[in-house]
């Protein structure tokens, strides 16, 4: 029984009905062609939300039909797409390295960046890079990862995430966030319904933060907010948000 | 557990289904007499879905305008494997309402931190409407009446009143999540509940 409407697929309902926010609704568009499944109870959600719209048929002024022609009359008709040669489809398996393969360069970038903070703190203990490295291709490796990129609310920032949620871990990359001034930090959080954890400290690598963090949970949002280097119990401030 | 007991139902989008596919082929190559059936067909469903939404008859107007030239404009990139012709066209009809409903929100919400504005009053609306308007309509109250309340709230804010899930969250005071699984929920005991075939 699993039940998170973090992944794309939980939120097909609310694709269905026009109920996502921008990111959200991206998310959804680059996980369906990967999963029939999703295609299938999309179909369905539309065609039950398309007799629901049906029933408030309303009758139909005369003169709207005028004004459509006219209108279709100076509008271009499109051209069927140039097919991209659907082919059947493919099993959502290993998603991250067969359904998107665009994902795994950005992964590799992104491991790298994670690892880099990593190395530059640890600074040349093999042992616990060593331990990092593994946990960070568990992450890729495991067949539920998803990747997505999120806007960070009340700032120009986005966020590219890979969240497991059988390996309860996410690895995340922020860019757009103005450089901490020294002493202080980004810190991330795990939001929950009903509070807030700390995930660690954000490192930051040349324009960009990245960090790993276990113990997603049943968290619906990461949170980020500016800290003293060495963190804080609680968010001193109320934090950016980016959805999961 | 009880067994919902299917509501007698002309199957969904049935006889038309084929004719409205026809009409739609024919459109796409330009034929200016299959774009008017396919009009005809659904302008009454495509305004009423807009006016539910919108609240306001010249706006549901302007949509169903918007939806009908984007009909012919698209008309050759219909996707039959991503669903029947009246769900596409009323799939778009509704996303193009709610965009204005968000877009009017966010208007408004600027005006409210400006200081300029009331809150927007929230006026109680009904799911479903008490006016029976056929038996689609009386079909659809049924299978609305067999919702759980949270199932049907959460329908009723996301499809008729273009809430976000995430709005409508904040509105129903309950977690996130809750809203995604009971409007989840909600579709499919109406999508079983109206008889849609897979």
């Amino acid at each position: 029984m699993k039940r998170r409407g973090a992944e794309p697929h939980g939120l097909i309902a609310g694709y269905a009905v026009n109920a996502l926010d921008e990111a959200e609704r991206k998310a959804v568009e680059a996980h369906l062609p990967a999963c029939e499944e999703c295609r299938r109870d999309l179909r369905e959600f539309r065609e039950t939300a398309a007799l629901l719209g049906s029933a408030e048929a309303a009758p139909v002024p005369e003169g709207l039909w005028e004004r459509v022609r006219e209108q279709a009359g100076r509008t271009r008709q499109l051209p069927p797409e140039a097919a991209p040669d659907r082919g059947r489809v493919r099993p959502p398996r290993r998603r991250l390295r067969t359904a998107l393969p665009w994902a795994v360069a950005a992964a590799a970038v992104l491991a790298a960046a994670v690892l880099g903070g990593v190395a530059v703190e640890q600074n040349g203990r093999m042992e616990s890079m060593r331990a990092h490295t593994a946990e960070v291709e568990a992450l890729l490796a495991a067949e539920d990862t998803e990747m997505m990129t999120r806007p960070v609310s009340h700032s120009e920032a986005s966020a590219t995430l890979f969240v497991s949620q059988r390996s309860d871990t996410v690895m995340i990359m922020v860019e757009g966030l103005p450089p901490a001034p020294d002493g202080m930090g980004y810190q991330l959080w795990y939001v929950d319904p009903d509070g807030m954890r700390s995930a660690g400290m954000l490192h930051s690598d040349g324009g960009m933060l990245t960090g790993m963090s276990p113990g997603l949970g049943d968290a619906v949002e990461i949170g980020i907010s500016m800290e003293p280097s060495g963190g804080a119990e609680q968010p001193t401030e109320e934090p950016m948000k980016v959805e999961v | 557990m009880r067994v919902d007991e299917a509501v007698p139902a002309h199957p969904p989008d049935g006889a038309g289904a084929r004719e409205l596919a026809g009409l739609l082929r024919r459109t796409a190559l330009g034929d200016a007499a299959a774009f008017e059936g396919l009009y005809r067909e659904l302008a009454g469903p495509v305004l009423g879905l807009a006016a539910r939404v919108l609240r306001d008859r010249a706006q549901a107007e302007e949509v169903a305008q918007e939806v009908f030239v984007e009909v012919w404009r698209l008309a050759a990139r219909y996707d039959p494997e991503a669903g029947g012709v009246r769900a596409w066209v009323l799939t778009v009809a509704h996303r193009r309402a709610v965009d204005r409903v968000r877009a009017e929100q966010a208007a408004s919400d600027r005006e409210l931190r400006a200081g300029r504005a009331e809150p927007r009053s929230t006026p109680a609306d009904e799911v479903p409407d008490q006016v029976e308007r056929g038996l689609d309509r009386e079909r659809v109250r049924r299978c609305l009446g067999r919702l759980t309340e949270l199932q049907r709230e959460a329908v009723r804010l996301t499809y008729y009143r273009g809430y976000t899930q995430r709005e409508a969250a904040a509105a129903l005071r309950v977690p996130l999540t809750s809203v995604k699984g009971r409007l989840r929920d909600g579709l499919i005991r109406l999508r079983d509940c109206l008889g849609v075939a897979g």
